[in-house]
């Protein structure tokens, strides 16, 4: 039917969330990280070893959640697009996370580098990997690592500091506020190319640094911009009967189709990466892979692909089905396990060649986290309008007059 | 966009707001069959305004695509395994992750020709097609409403609704040739076309 023009946008209102959600959130938090940091500076090596490996798992999991948003908001200021105005309090709650806790977590791994890196033949002089006196070695080494990583983390949390700050900001008309967001986004896309390849080359492919991959990079991105667009996905079903019909189906449509176009995406870098491995059959390369496949990791790697590709292409291929609830919340909850499992075969074979179930402290800490990632996207959320009703281009995303401009 | 049904009655508008609510009114309340609508660009929303079913275009591009995907991988494994079968480092003949580029290109070579074909029967294009202009400003800065005015319908009523949601121009059209077209309706307000 024909949507009606609306000329005014009601305030619907920050997010009420009982304040208890937001406690529990931080208790949760604090259970979780005190866990964590009990078995992961008392107990035994291995004990210790399997706490580090399963926080580092956690932590990168909602850290990518964090900046995928970020990005999917700095592609919409350096395009000034208009559509997803009314979605954007999403991105921004799931973004200041970067920089509400995940940057800092990310920052408290340099403390496990010995469990985190043990292959390193600068942390473990036994390391069978002999590139002493290299440049890799250098490069891969404990004091630089650390001064590397905190150069990455701080700069991902301030360039989304900013982009976050100029997008919540509504003083200005129209092209004032156009200028003052594309100066904060695109640094932020430049700062991010940079700092989040060099991140996931240096701390999380080196985890196995005999091993060496030029798409590592854009594979951790492609990820983190995947899960994050699921996340938004199930959120705006909320948001649309929370908000009273200004999130339009349209709006549902597009942002379904983001999931299904970057899904294809994921699996496009995902196959690049294998097949040019599998083609070439270099065995430096291959036993990454094979270290993947075998000791019972082989089946979380054979439905890494089907978890990310193959159930939200087939299933979003119908038009109907990218606003349908239940198509929807099948096919974000496969990514976002996926993306789970993704992670944990990037971390967890490093350290164990045979597959470990997740213990429970590996849960609590994931808990954790979650709560830590649960406050910061409340909390957000519950400081402004649900919609952004100081926004100009509000009223344009919610007509659809960029459909015709 | 199947030819033009005749005899008709045409509204033009200059603004696809204008169209797409009269467009849901006359389908909705009046229960015309049949609409079609002319724009100078695609207005989002109009296929349903219009009432327009999903086409068999895409379906027979689905086709294509699970053609194209079938094919391809087969001739690669007819080639690579039983018409000449080369050992190439110890893999086995049919390496099916080495074929997926080669069968995702044939998948959308297949599916983008048969697109591109359903779309030319779908829409009557074929060499020298009988085709109706209805104005030269649809191409530019005007929205068409063509309403088809059928046996239980006269021209009279059909024209008074139009009349009564502020069309711009009313045309009628008896037949598919220029000739037969003629204007009943004109805004008072209307500015005279831009001319070069």
């Amino acid at each position: 039917m024909h949507e009606p023009r609306v000329s005014h946008i009601d305030d619907p209102g920050p997010l009420k969330a009982p304040a208890a959600l937001q406690i529990g959130c931080l208790v949760l938090a604090v259970i979780g990280l005190l866990v964590f940091l009990v078995s992961a500076f008392t107990g035994t090596e291995e004990s210790r070893q399997s706490a580090w490996a399963g926080y580092y798992v956690s932590v990168l999991y909602f850290f990518f959640l964090a900046m995928g948003a970020a990005v999917f908001l700095s592609f919409q200021y350096v395009t000034s697009a208009k559509w997803y105005v009314v979605l954007k309090r999403l991105p921004e709650a799931i973004a200041s996370f970067s920089w509400k806790g995940g940057g800092f977590l990310v920052l408290l791994s340099i403390l496990g580098i010995s469990y985190l890196y043990t292959q390193w033949s600068t942390v473990n002089p036994a390391s069978y990997y002999p590139y002493e006196n290299t440049a890799k070695a250098v490069w891969l080494s404990p004091g630089i690592h650390v001064i590397k990583v905190i150069i990455y983390i701080v700069a991902l949390m301030v360039a989304t500091f900013f982009l976050i700050r100029a997008s919540q900001d509504t003083n200005g008309d129209s092209a004032t506020l156009r200028l003052k967001r594309m100066k904060a986004a695109i640094p932020f896309l430049a700062v991010f190319a940079f700092a989040f390849s060099l991140f996931a080359w240096d701390a999380i492919m080196s985890v196995e640094p005999k091993w060496f991959s030029t798409m590592f990079g854009v594979y951790c991105f492609s990820g983190a911009l995947l899960s994050a667009l699921a996340l938004m996905m199930l959120i705006s079903f909320w948001l649309q009967a929370r908000t009273g019909g200004h999130v339009r189906k349209r709006h549902m449509y597009d942002l379904g189709t983001y999931v299904m176009a970057f899904a294809t995406f994921m699996m496009y870098i995902g196959f690049s990466q294998f097949m040019l491995i599998w083609y070439a059959n270099i065995p430096d390369e291959t036993f990454w892979y094979m270290k993947r496949y075998e000791g019972g990791w082989g089946l979380w790697l054979v439905l890494l692909p089907v978890l990310k590709w193959v159930i939200p292409f087939f299933l979003l291929m119908p038009p109907p089905m990218r606003t349908n609830l239940v198509a929807q919340v099948i096919v974000c909850i496969s990514i976002l396990f996926g993306q789970l499992v993704d992670i944990y075969l990037l971390i967890m074979p490093a350290y164990y060649p045979e597959f470990v179930v997740p213990s429970l402290v590996h849960i609590l800490t994931f808990l954790g986290v979650m709560g830590l990632f649960g406050w910061s996207t409340l909390s957000s959320l519950a400081a402004r309008p649900l919609l952004p009703v100081g926004d100009p281009d509000l009223l344009s995303s919610v007509n659809g007059d960029y459909l015709h401009a | 966009m199947a030819p033009i049904q005749v005899p008709a009655a045409m509204a033009f508008y200059d603004d696809a707001d204008d169209l797409m609510y009269v467009t849901e009114k006359a389908r909705v309340e009046k229960g015309y069959k049949d609409l079609d609508a002319y724009t100078p660009y695609p207005v989002h929303g109009l296929e349903d305004a219009l009432g327009l079913k999903m086409s068999w275009v895409s379906t027979v591009a689905r086709m294509g695509l699970v053609a194209g995907w079938g094919l391809g991988f087969l001739f690669q494994s007819w080639t690579s395994a039983i018409d000449w079968p080369v050992n190439i480092g110890g893999k086995p003949f049919v390496s099916w992750p080495a074929w997926i580029p080669i069968t995702f290109e044939t998948g959308v070579l297949l599916a983008g020709f048969c697109n591109l074909l359903a779309l030319f029967v779908a829409c009557g294009l074929y060499p020298r097609p009988k085709t109706v202009i209805v104005s030269k400003r649809v191409t530019n800065d005007r929205f068409t409403l063509v309403v088809p005015i059928r046996e239980n319908q006269t021209e009279a009523e059909v024209v008074a609704f139009l009349r009564e949601h502020k069309a711009l121009k009313i045309k009628i059209i008896d037949g598919i040739d220029k000739e037969r077209q003629r204007v009943i309706f004109r805004a008072p307000m209307e500015e005279e076309p831009v001319t070069a």
